[in-house]
């Protein structure tokens, strides 16, 4: 049984020539014709209820109809229309400033005021002297009410009223008053008594409040009930309202999308989701994607800098030699024909990269593959045994000099750590080519797509529900039930909140600026391969686009250790994560509803088109 | 009704309390102020009215104390009791109580004041020559009907004052009118008997005469008299009860 159930109460205010305008008016208006009432709806057909216990914070704009639904759920005022059913005694702490006898002294006061709260003479005259004590008043009981101060008559007020233990309790922005000592003592006060377990509304403007306080809300907007339920999905959505960042509609139908059920919730909106929500959707299944950052793509996203597009997450070029997957992604894009070439700047050198016969003759002049092979060969240590680290497996494949000026530093600031004391098999495969070829993909497929990869991603979500600035686990507080199945192509140690403890990632920090020049470094990628630039490589967009713009945006990524809060880039396949990784598969077979994918939910590292395939490989295991 | 007038007992005393600290607040006789403004009244009356009306009217002090003390308690209860809304908005806009219980506490501050006045008032008669009979238990009747029709008005003004602030001005007006319609310092005698009838029509009239019946002729009147005093009782209760059943809810919005 609901302590409190409000069923379509709508409330009609009049507006226009019916208040103060005196008889002689009245009567004049009325015989002329111009006598006019204008009619709102300050709240219409709002629906809730509340159990015992239950908080709730109601939010919205000035003139939501906020103070006015208080005002019908506590009986203040009668619904237009509609009906509030209460269990138990109501306290409406509404409008305390108000009522007070200016020529009656505090005492007086205080027990008029109690009256009207609802307490009796013998619980005022037990309590009387703490009311005082409690608003810091002793030496003004006998004074005239009109000669305290508003910071006093505040605290008096708060006293009073703060000594209700009704079953529902009414407030609007009465949380605390006063200053300094005062205040901390009256939210301490305050706390207590919604800790009583009496059944809470509060109107505030302080949404952190709401959240703290509150495991409900109810967004009202011009007398219309936009959402009640959870607080955290509802308390996005306003303050994402409030920033102007989406539509009243926006936020409306965002709420529509989650209270539907799905086939499929897909929790992270980059690749392998959005490919396999393509898949399941064809199949007919009903997917919802959601993804926490406030755009869709995962790291494809790329948005509009100066008139270029900047690939936020560093930069993406699709390459593969899966003809398949090529076929794929071209029925949702066309691509523009883009072939990647870096080059590593060590010292004030440029080397042309991958290594190649280019390469070679700017490190050391050699014109023909034997010169080089030959100059390789002698740098490369002999060893007796398999390469133990990852600096031994360089020079074992590279030799001193290419390693120290075009490994080493780079490898290093990428992986935060000396080269010896990582694993070999990070680099098992270092090409020397021994031709000009300085492609660096070798792939028969290359390109970037022709709109973007934002056009690739809102080709492949066509027609499915996604929700942006979505955590997993605010859907999970408000919707546990919403999908009968999860693909989470989040960390997948984070599904598990840590239980086993965290896995490493990289993470990379990203410095973007746009520079009064055509032109910075004539490619779009640079490699920074010594040690004392902290940066390892600068990025300039608009190479990649193919666009035309007087300015250009540069990117320079830091890459740095992943931390709570930060992005995970690449997992630390190491031999201490790798069996964390598989511990933790070992508690995923406890949630067959859940399948992990991706390069955090698989913790290993994938290329756009091994996403793509795995994506595509998953969604045809399912039926 | 009554159990609701219970629960609210306590507010409604505190309410009684402050209305008499209002209403006799930062005054040096305080109480004494009520029941000296009817006297005084009374007495500049009586000096200047005596040799016109009184010839024709036997204990013409009595007969001008009557007539006085009825209309200054009703127009006291009325002119009070119109405010009792208005100025109590800030209470009914912050928790929910019954509207009446405003009104009621108005008219128990002016009823105390009278049945105080009322005091004076035998002892003015005693003191004019007046002998009392047992008839004189026969006064809780229209005492009691008097406060009734004064809360039956009030709450029709009352509720006429949040609509319109110039019921104020009006009534005022009216109440001085009723004063001369009210055969208050005059003797009707000397109308016609139509005339006489007519003065029937007014419930204050009918207050007034019952009070001089009773005590200076020492009789009781007709059991009709008493029937046309109720009749005129349930039209105010019922007028006023019907704005307040009416516009319970949309007081709300006016003040």
């Amino acid at each position: 049984m609901s302590v409190l159930e409000v069923h379509n109460v709508s409330i009609r205010y009049m507006t226009g020539d019916f208040k103060n305008i005196g008889l002689k008016e009245y009567t004049l208006r009325k015989l002329t014709g111009k006598y006019h009432v204008d009619e709102f709806w300050a709240d219409k057909d709002i629906t809730f209820s509340l159990e015992k216990g239950d908080m709730l914070g109601i939010i919205g704009s000035n003139g939501a109809g906020k103070s006015t639904l208080l005002k019908a759920v506590s009986g203040i005022m009668e619904p237009t229309k509609g009906k509030v059913t209460r269990q138990g005694t109501v306290a409406a702490l509404l409008n305390l400033g108000s009522g007070f006898d200016g020529e009656m002294t505090v005492k007086e006061n205080v027990y008029l005021r109690g009256a009207m709260l609802g307490y009796t003479r013998k619980f005022m005259d037990e309590t009387y002297d703490k009311i005082i004590a409690f608003a810091e008043l002793e030496e003004f009981q006998d004074r005239m009410f009109r000669q305290l101060s508003s910071g006093m008559r505040a605290r008096l007020a708060f006293s009073i009223a703060s000594l209700v233990q009704p079953d529902i309790l009414i407030l609007d922005e009465v949380l605390s008053v006063g200053d300094g000592a005062f205040r901390k003592k009256s939210e301490a006060k305050m706390r207590e008594i919604l800790n009583s377990g009496a059944t809470t509304i509060l109107v505030s403007h302080g949404l952190g409040q709401i959240r703290e306080l509150c495991n409900k809300v109810l967004w009202l907007e011009k007398g219309q009930q936009i959402a009640f339920g959870n607080t955290g999905i509802i308390c996005d959505l306003y303050q994402r309202f409030l920033d102007k960042d989406i539509t009243l509609d926006q936020a409306r139908e965002t709420l529509t999308r989650l209270n539907a059920q799905y086939d499929y919730l897909i929790v992270g909106a980059g690749l392998y989701g959005c490919t396999f929500a393509r898949e399941m959707t064809d199949k007919g299944k009903k997917c919802l994607v959601i993804d926490k950052r406030p755009h869709l793509g995962g790291n494809v996203y790329s948005e509009q800098v100066a008139g270029v597009t900047v690939h936020k997450y560093g930069p993406h070029i699709f390459h593969t030699d899966n003809g398949d997957i090529w076929e794929y992604v071209n029925r949702f894009t066309s691509f523009r024909p883009y072939t990647h070439r870096v080059a590593a700047v060590s010292g004030e050198k440029e080397y042309s990269m991958p290594f190649n016969m280019k390469t070679f003759e700017q490190l050391w002049g050699v014109k023909t593959p034997e010169e080089a092979k030959a100059i390789i060969e002698a740098q490369r240590p002999k060893l007796d045994h398999e390469p133990d680290d990852l600096e031994e497996q360089a020079l074992s494949v590279v030799g001193r000099e290419i390693y120290e000026t075009l490994i080493k530093g780079y490898t290093e600031k990428q992986w935060g750590r000396s080269c010896k004391s990582l694993p070999a098999d990070i680099i098992k495969r270092i090409p020397l080519r021994f031709t000009d070829d300085d492609r660096y993909f070798e792939d028969k497929y290359q390109g970037i797509p022709e709109r973007g990869y934002n056009g690739l991603i809102e080709k492949l979500l066509e027609g499915i529900p996604a929700v942006t600035s979505l955590s997993y686990e605010k859907l999970m507080n408000a919707y546990p039930d919403v999908a009968k199945k999860t693909v989470y192509t989040g960390p997948i140690d984070s599904f598990f909140g840590y239980r086993l403890g965290q896995m490493e990632y990289r993470s990379m920090r990203f410095e973007t600026g746009i520079l009064d020049e055509e032109d910075f470094q004539g490619r779009a990628v640079v490699n920074y391969t010594d040690e004392d630039t902290p940066y390892t490589r600068i990025i300039e967009h608009k190479h990649l686009s193919g666009q035309e713009s007087p300015k250009t945006v540069v990117t320079r990524e830091y890459p740095q250790d992943w931390a709570p809060g930060r992005e995970a880039y690449y997992p630390v396949n190491d031999e201490r994560n790798q069996n964390l990784y598989g511990r933790y598969l070992e508690l995923a077979k406890e949630r067959p509803d859940v399948i992990f994918g991706g390069r955090l939910g698989e913790y290993k590292y994938y290329d756009m088109d091994d996403a793509i395939a795995a994506a595509l490989a998953r969604a045809a295991q399912e039926p | 009704m009554f159990k609701k007038l219970m629960r609210y007992q306590f507010l409604f005393e505190e309410l009684v309390k402050r209305d008499f600290k209002q209403k006799y607040k930062r005054t040096v006789l305080g109480m004494g102020w009520s029941l000296l403004s009817p006297l005084l009244m009374l007495l500049v009356m009586r000096v200047m009215l005596v040799g016109f009306f009184g010839r024709n009217t036997p204990h013409y002090t009595t007969f001008l104390f009557s007539g006085t003390l009825v209309f200054s308690f009703f127009s006291d209860a009325t002119k009070s009791g119109m405010s009792s809304l208005r100025g109590n908005a800030g209470i009914f806009k912050m928790v929910t109580v019954p509207k009446y219980l405003f009104l009621l506490s108005k008219n128990v501050q002016t009823l105390i004041n009278f049945l105080l006045t009322l005091v004076i008032y035998f002892l003015f008669a005693a003191f004019d020559g007046i002998t009392f009979t047992w008839r004189v238990v026969c006064l809780v009747y229209p005492i009691f009907c008097l406060v009734l029709f004064n809360i039956g008005i009030g709450m029709v003004l009352s509720a006429l004052f949040i609509f319109f602030r110039d019921t104020q001005y009006l009534y005022n007006v009216f109440v001085r009118l009723l004063t001369y319609l009210s055969a208050v310092f005059y003797n009707i005698n000397g109308y016609s008997p139509l005339g006489q009838k007519l003065f029937l029509l007014n419930p204050i009239y009918l207050f007034i005469r019952y009070f001089r019946k009773i005590v200076i002729e020492a009789t009781v009147p007709t059991i009709w008299f008493h029937l046309l005093m109720a009749a005129d009782v349930v039209i105010a209760l019922g007028m006023g009860c019907f704005m307040y059943k009416k516009y319970n809810t949309k007081f709300l919005y006016y003040v």
